[in-house]
């Protein structure tokens, strides 16, 4: 038995234990108190210190061996002055069943450190989704950290988190074990190209990756498909909420789509006027559709600036990534090298795909046959953020309010959650929150979270690299957690020997 | 050229056609006086066959030898083996053509060899079509920078779908990304995708699907009507690519409505929508489009086949796909996959089997047993070892699921 400490005194809202000398306890470390074979699991959201001996006197020995040198000490040092740990109970577990607290553990009760054996009763999901370890204070416990993956993923989360303190890694950690998994497709929009691993360690190396990675890019590497849309798969509304435009511009948009269908882009910009659009208008529009799709007239021909579009290939690129994702693939969209506007609708057009196409499954009764499906978006603010949203309902928008329905779910992240409307917030069913040093981002985290961590917000502030808080409908407490290095975890599953390819319909000399 | 699929009609008519519009398009490359042939697989229908196509493909391509035209090609997923034994190795070893995919493997990597068409000082290099495009796997160990790397005219011929070109129709075709090509050659050869088309894509310029020479079932017969080849020109660095149609036999669809049709009104009904349409030559389609006041089987397909070969068709092929009868309802559901129609039929019909004992619900009993049946025998698995392995499969999960003994008396009696 490791005691750190004896309750002493304190309420619901913090049981106060003195810390046994020479012990350290963290903040945020998990402690127990048992009672024949149950127990209190808690945890430290502050400490202070306690002393019998009157502050005056205090501050006299103090000042004593300060300006005096002196060799005076208190007599039984240690049994004067002491350490107070405020604890908050979190969960009581009698007989391998959990729930929260709903009576105090005993007076005096003497206090442990948590060790594995304590949190034996989490189980493993059918549909897992792996988090990390949970972590004790800056302590690491042997035990994984599993939510239901549908449920969390179907239901939105949010991945908060300051600059450099491990949001990348753990969306790599997340996805990496996904891989693993058939119940989700997963839509990855990568706007930094760092998910994949195209020149370092990525999603590429895991063991089924040639099975469970699709990776677009317009700039494909070998074996990659390249992100290339034919003009006539865009539809009007995937400019709606993401392109700046005017009514006369939306009205001239529709006007051409409904009598020219799936032409209506290369007829914008073939017209020479229209007798129901204002010349105006046209030549505004096509200089938006010069600077989205890089299409413009030369010579009387339709020219195309970049590889992005085409009216000769990618003719079937939505309908492909909207089936891999039905197969519970991982489609990651590289979209580094395009400008934002784009790099959102493109994230949007094929965001719109797969929730058009689940809409219909849902309303055919064949939804339960598909995996989920998760949206990954970084910097979610620029299409859920509150000035956003304003303008314009988008289709992130629709899916974080919607989506659920239809077994899609988006994965958030950013560094600013204040940014994104309480509502959507709140429908965040489940949030990763790692280290926050913003006080009004920590406020919005806390005040939209699925468990009252009202106590935590200096614990968040104080989270490290890879240290993460996680809230979820779907769990019973918040979970402190340690994300894993991704490094480490590639490097261990480099021993897994991949199959040897075999070269057929080559005559090897 | 591409997917000639020479052999490959079971009416001996359209095989023959197939035939001479291959013949036909060696005769115009022998008048245009061309350096060399490219062929991007499927030159046969499979890798073995007849003697009768083998022997009027060999006389061809023996024609071109003596005109000092080479023919290069790779194997496609029709006429491949994967036990090597295939007619264009016979024909290699008889000098009437030559295939471009040798290599060699380093460390993992597949160096392509290729070949020198010392004329024109041009290097070919491919890599055949297998089914299932299992070539993926080739070119997933492909070095392309040795490749890209060489120096001079340099070709590829490749038999596999490419993702980007595909178009809507090709939509569910197993396809390959354009990036496991290597860059920077003056021209890609494709086959497999039996419609024409050119495309560039980035560094892949020229990259043309030339299309079958003959189409190579109805609904080709439908779409593309005819097939044809190209005919390409490289010179100053610029190249030239023109479309030589072939058309041995027209191709003419004649609609017939029907209205809730007497069968014996079909043949009426036939020589009304003929009109003035001409014949003579041709392969004719009839495609019947509507309710049928009876039976399929009781149209007399054989009058109105002779009927249209007195006008001088060909040969005459029907179409009934579109035909509504009482006989089968329309399914309105449209959505419906060929997975929840056989959950549909198997949970209709489940009471009449009875699993005393079995472990699982009989529907979802039927159905994983129907999968583990249905397994397709892998490329190169041996017949027996297939044979084994689902009998084995088949008998492991009967006796899971507690039904081995059932079977065994069924046997028994």
């Amino acid at each position: 038995m490791d005691i750190v400490g004896k309750i002493v005194s304190g309420d619901f809202s913090g049981i106060i234990i003195r810390q046994k000398t020479g012990i350290d306890v963290e903040l945020g470390e998990l402690l127990v108190t048992r009672e024949c074979n149950d127990y209190f699991i808690m945890q430290v959201f502050d400490v202070s210190y306690g002393s019998q001996i009157p502050e005056r006197i205090r501050s006299l020995a103090a000042g004593l061996k300060l300006e005096e040198e002196s060799n005076l000490s208190f007599l039984e040092n240690e049994l004067s002055n002491f350490i107070l740990i405020i604890l908050k109970p979190i969960l009581f577990v009698s007989r391998n069943k959990y729930h929260l607290p709903k009576r105090l553990p005993k007076f005096f009760a003497a206090v442990e450190r948590i060790n594995e054996e304590d949190l034996k009763f989490l189980e493993k999901p059918n549909t897992p989704l792996y988090f990390g370890q949970i972590r004790s204070g800056s302590r690491i416990l042997n035990i994984d950290v599993f939510l239901n993956g549908e449920d969390v993923l179907t239901h939105h989360m949010l991945i908060s988190a300051s600059t450099g303190k491990g949001k990348s890694n753990l969306v790599k950690v997340l996805t990496y074990n996904l891989l693993n998994e058939s119940y989700a497709g997963l839509l990855i929009i990568d706007p930094h190209d760092e998910y994949y691993g195209r020149t370092k360690k990525g999603l590429k190396d895991h063991p089924n990756a040639i099975s469970k990675i699709v990776y677009y890019s317009i700039n494909p590497p070998p074996g990659a498909n390249t992100l290339i849309l034919d003009l006539r798969t865009i539809k009007p509304w995937h400019l709606t909420g993401i392109v700046p435009l005017t009514e006369a511009q939306i009205e001239c948009i529709y006007l051409f789509y409904n009598r020219d269908k799936e032409n209506w882009i290369e007829n914008i910009v073939l017209a020479e006027k229209d007798d129901n659009v204002s010349i105006v208008t046209l030549d505004v529009l096509k200089r938006k559709f010069n600077n989205i799709f890089g299409i413009s007239l030369e010579n009387g021909q339709l020219s195309f600036r970049n590889n992005l579009f085409s009216n000769t290939s990618g003719s079937t690129t939505i309908k492909n990534v909207v089936e891999y994702l039905e197969k519970g693939k991982t489609v990651i969209l590289d979209t580094s090298k395009l400008g934002g506007e784009v790099e959102l609708m493109i994230g949007g057009i094929f965001a719109e795909g797969v929730f058009s196409k689940y809409r219909d499954l849902s309303f055919k009764g064949h939804l339960n046959e598909k995996p989920c499906i998760s949206i990954i978006i970084e910097e979610a603010p620029r299409v859920l953020g509150k000035d956003v949203l304003d303008k314009g309902i988008n289709i992130f928008g629709t899916i974080a309010r919607e989506g659920r329905k239809f077994r899609i779910g988006l994965v958030a992240i950013t560094q600013l959650p204040s940014l994104i409307p309480k509502e959507i917030l709140a429908n965040m069913n489940t949030k990763i929150i790692m280290g926050t040093e913003m006080s009004n981002e920590r406020s919005a985290l806390i005040n939209s979270s699925p468990q009252d961590i009202s106590e935590e917000s200096r614990n968040i502030a104080s989270l490290d690299i890879g240290e993460a808080l996680l809230t979820s409908t779907f769990s019973k407490i918040a979970i402190p957690l340690k994300v894993p290095d991704f490094g480490k975890i590639i490097k261990t599953n480099e021993k897994i020997i991949k199959d040897k390819t075999v070269i057929r319909g080559v005559d090897l000399e | 050229m591409a997917d000639l699929h020479l052999g490959g009609w079971r009416e001996d008519t359209l095989r023959e056609v197939g035939i001479k519009a291959f013949e036909k398009a060696i005769d115009i490359s022998i008048d245009e006086n061309v350096d060399f042939i490219l062929i991007s697989g499927d030159l046969f229908d499979s890798s073995n066959p007849t003697i009768d196509v083998m022997a009027r493909a060999a006389k061809k391509l023996y024609e071109l030898k003596l005109k000092g035209i080479i023919v290069y090609v790779i194997e496609g997923s029709h006429d491949f083996s994967p036990t090597g034994r295939t007619i264009l190795k016979v024909f290699q070893e008889a000098g009437l053509l030559k295939r471009v995919t040798s290599g060699e493997e380093k460390e993992g990597k597949l160096t392509l060899k290729g070949v020198l068409n010392e004329k024109t000082k041009t290097n070919i290099y491919g890599i055949p079509g297998l089914r299932g495009s299992l070539e993926k796997a080739t070119y997933n160990s492909l070095n392309r920078d040795e490749l890209e790397k060489q120096e001079g005219k340099k070709i590829f011929l490749f038999h596999s779908a490419i993702e980007e070109f595909k178009s809507n129709d090709f939509y569910h075709m197993e396809s390959m990304p354009i990036s496991f090509l290597p860059k920077g050659f003056i021209y890609y050869a494709g086959g497999h995708i039996h419609e024409r088309g050119e495309f560039e894509l980035g560094e892949y310029k020229n990259v043309v699907f030339p299309g079958a020479l003959f189409p190579n079932n109805i609904d080709e017969l439908l779409s593309f009507r005819g097939g044809g080849f190209y005919l390409v020109e490289h010179s100053d660095g610029l190249l030239n690519k023109t479309y030589i149609p072939i058309t041995i036999a027209p191709v003419v669809l004649l609609e017939v409505k029907l209205e809730c049709t007497n069968p014996i009104n079909i043949e009426e009904k036939v020589r009304n929508s003929l009109d003035k349409t001409c014949l003579k030559d041709s392969i004719v389609i009839v495609k019947f489009k509507g309710k049928l006041d009876g039976n399929i089987s009781d149209i007399n397909f054989k009058k109105i086949s002779l009927f249209l070969e007195d006008k001088g068709a060909l040969l005459v092929k029907r179409d009934t796909r579109d035909i509504k009868t009482k006989e089968f309802k329309e399914i309105k559901n449209s959505s419906m996959t060929k997975e929840k129609l056989e959950e549909e039929v198997i949970t209709r019909h489940k009471d009449q089997i009875l699993l005393k004992e079995c472990r699982m619900e009989t529907v979802s009993f039927v159905k994983s047993f129907m999968n583990l049946l249905s397994r397709e025998k892998k490329e190169g698995e041996k017949k027996e070892d297939y044979t084994n392995s689902v009998l084995n499969d088949s008998i492991e999960y009967l006796s899971k699921n507690n039904l081995l003994e059932d079977f065994n008396e069924t046997s028994n009696t």
